[in-house]
């Protein structure tokens, strides 16, 4: 049975049938571009973009369901004026027609609205009972859009929040009618979701964006400190390593590094350590902190600092998971282990100073008549050893020139003709050998000036030095000969000078001294091996 | 003194090799009475004398310009 068969059964006229077919198709049609015009808001909706696109199909879709002339979006701004609206996009009127007036305000008309309240209709705004109540201009301000038919409606987010209002207005009265109302509320209600949905897209981008720029900051941090970052699951002993991280264990970033790779590298001696105190730490949830050395693929030793701490309690207590940085502190260990050394040395140096200035003190205790003569000899030993501490110290205890030592000695007794050097060659020679031979030749001179050639006005020293081959490698062989002195004789007892020459330096430096009481001057030779004396490079 | 008494006549192997700490030694040594073997300053001196000598005791520097003396005392023991 067709629509009109149905129709004519119940009306019973042919012509007032088509009259009411014509009406039904008309509704027929308005419905249909209504529903167009809702399907495209929410496909403007749906497809998301700025918040202007979307508020502007919203607001065209409006004017084109309700047959307004001109419809608005106003967004709700609290400033300290109070609530009023701003003008966000409009429809069927140019911007400017808003341009010379002040925004809405929370007016009686409008109050409704700014709260969030029901739907405001009005036939005509003007003859409405609320229009023309506040000041300053106790209705429309003057060349206004001309409103007479009025709809408006609260744009209301999920929370409650009043977002903004959407206007529709027409010149003519009664334009709007009552079944207007629901699909308003449509209307703010699909705006609303609008709003909502490119509010949380931005929200979400700023903290991906905040986030990010935190990770940067962070990394940044990371990468200036050459700290490399790690996690460990504690349960199924996951590891997770930064590139840094790896580096410091000598792992390119592509590489794996397990937690087993990691215990792996840990060198043999320190890796029990680092088990206890990682073990320590999660069982206790105290800090995690220690230094240990780690052996590269390469085969290089380096020294790593990881610090850790628990970064994420377990649901039955302890720690699940934990966090922390790696440092490769080599170069500080180096630093650490060089001074440790130069302290050692300092201290052996030191000591073996004092027991040297002992020595000399007993022994030239032993070989002076009295207080006045110990005096002398003992300040004239410690002022030879001092000198040549400061010819070692001008070079960092690493060497000495012999030529240095002979002319410090001898300078200050025989100037000018009275003493001679001839030498193949300086000699660098090492701290210890340095202080051996510069005391021995100091007794040599000594001995010249009180006893021997340069006791005499004509006397003289003639000083050889060569370096030649010998059945023990390379030596020194050094001749000290005097003449022009008072006849010689041998002592009846040996001093400390002879002592020191034929005992003391023969056997710190591994070599032969001979002394040879010459009558017509004292004749010394050293002969000493070059290995003894020369440092090594 | 009675401690004197008693090193009184020792054989004592002196093994140093710095000069002046070594002839230290061994005037301390001298004033206690001992008889002073060495002094020797290189290790395979200090062993040669170790195998020759008669010895009671011995004063051994523990490093020897580098050298420890280690396999000299496990001898003389």
């Amino acid at each position: 049975m067709s629509i009109a068969d149905a129709v004519a059964r119940e009306t019973g006229t042919t012509a007032d049938l088509q009259l009411r077919i014509q009406a039904l198709e008309s509704a027929l049609a308005e419905e249909r571009q209504r529903a167009d015009a809702l399907n495209r808001i929410a496909a403007a909706i749906a497809a998301g973009g700025d918040l202007h696109g979307v508020v502007q199909a919203v607001v065209d879709g409006g004017v084109e369901l309700t047959g307004a002339e001109f419809g608005a979006f106003f967004y709700n701004l609290v400033d300290e004026q109070g609530e009023s609206y701003t003008l966000y996009t409009l429809a069927g009127a140019p911007r400017s027609a808003f341009a010379n007036f002040p925004m809405p305000r929370n007016t009686a008309v409008f109050h409704p609205t700014f709260v969030g309240e029901a739907v405001v209709r009005s036939e005509d705004i003007t003859q409405d009972p609320r229009y023309g109540k506040n000041p300053p201009y106790h209705g429309m301000p003057k060349g206004h859009l001309p409103v007479r038919s009025y709809l408006a409606a609260s744009v209301v987010s999920n929370a409650g929040e009043v977002l903004g209002g959407l206007f529709f207005g027409h010149s003519a009265t009664g334009m709007f009618g009552q079944r207007l109302e629901a699909l308003m509320d449509g209307l703010a209600a699909q705006a609303a979701v609008a709003f909502e949905n490119v509010r949380l897209a931005a929200a979400a981008r700023r903290d991906a964006t905040a986030e990010f720029a935190t990770r940067e900051r962070l990394q940044f941090a990371l990468n200036a400190g050459r700290l490399g970052s790690w996690e460990l699951d504690v349960e199924t002993r996951a590891y997770e390593a930064s590139d840094l991280c790896k580096a410091n264990y000598g792992r390119a970033p592509h590489e794996t590094f397990t937690y087993e790779d990691l215990l792996a590298a840990i060198h043999p001696e320190d890796r029990e350590r680092m088990r206890a105190a990682i073990e320590a730490a999660i069982r206790t949830g105290a800090e995690y902190d220690i230094e240990y050395r780690v052996l590269h693929p390469s085969g290089d030793v380096r020294w790593v600092h990881a610090r850790g701490r628990a970064a994420q309690t377990a649901d039955e207590g302890g720690v699940r998971r934990m966090a922390g940085v790696s440092l490769d502190v080599t170069e500080r260990k180096r630093a650490e282990e060089r001074q440790r050394l130069l302290l050692n040395e300092l201290n052996h140096r030191v000591k073996n100073t004092l027991a040297t200035v002992q020595s000399i003190a007993s022994q030239t205790l032993r070989s002076t008549i009295d207080g006045h003569a110990f005096r002398d000899a003992f300040e004239s030993r410690l002022l030879a050893l001092s000198q040549t501490h400061n010819l070692l110290t001008d070079r960092s205890w690493e060497a000495a020139s012999l030529r240095d030592i002979l002319m410090l000695e001898l300078k200050p007794h025989a100037g000018g003709d009275r003493f001679r050097l001839d030498s193949d060659r300086d000699v660098r020679l090492t701290p210890k050998a340095a202080v051996a031979l510069g005391m021995a030749i100091h007794e040599l001179a000594t001995n010249a000036v009180k006893y021997g050639s340069l006791s005499a006005s004509g006397g003289r020293v003639s000083v050889r030095s060569r370096v030649t081959a010998s059945s023990v490698g390379r030596a020194l062989v050094l001749e000290w000969i005097e003449s022009g002195g008072p006849p010689v004789e041998k002592p009846k007892r040996r001093g400390f000078g002879g002592r020191l020459l034929e005992q003391g330096l023969a056997g710190e430096l591994s070599g032969q001294v001979l002394l040879d009481y010459r009558p017509e001057g004292l004749f010394c030779r050293i002969e000493l091996p070059m290995h003894a004396l020369e440092p090594t490079e | 003194m009675t401690d004197t008494a008693k090193l009184d006549g020792l054989r004592v192997l002196v093994v140093e090799d710095e000069m002046m700490v070594s002839m230290l030694i061994e005037d301390m040594l001298g004033d206690l009475g001992c008889t002073v073997v060495g002094p020797a300053s290189r290790l395979d001196e200090a062993i040669q004398l170790a195998k020759e000598a008669e010895l009671d005791c011995a004063v051994l520097d523990v490093n020897l310009g580098g050298q420890p003396i280690f396999p000299l005392a496990d001898l003389l023991r």
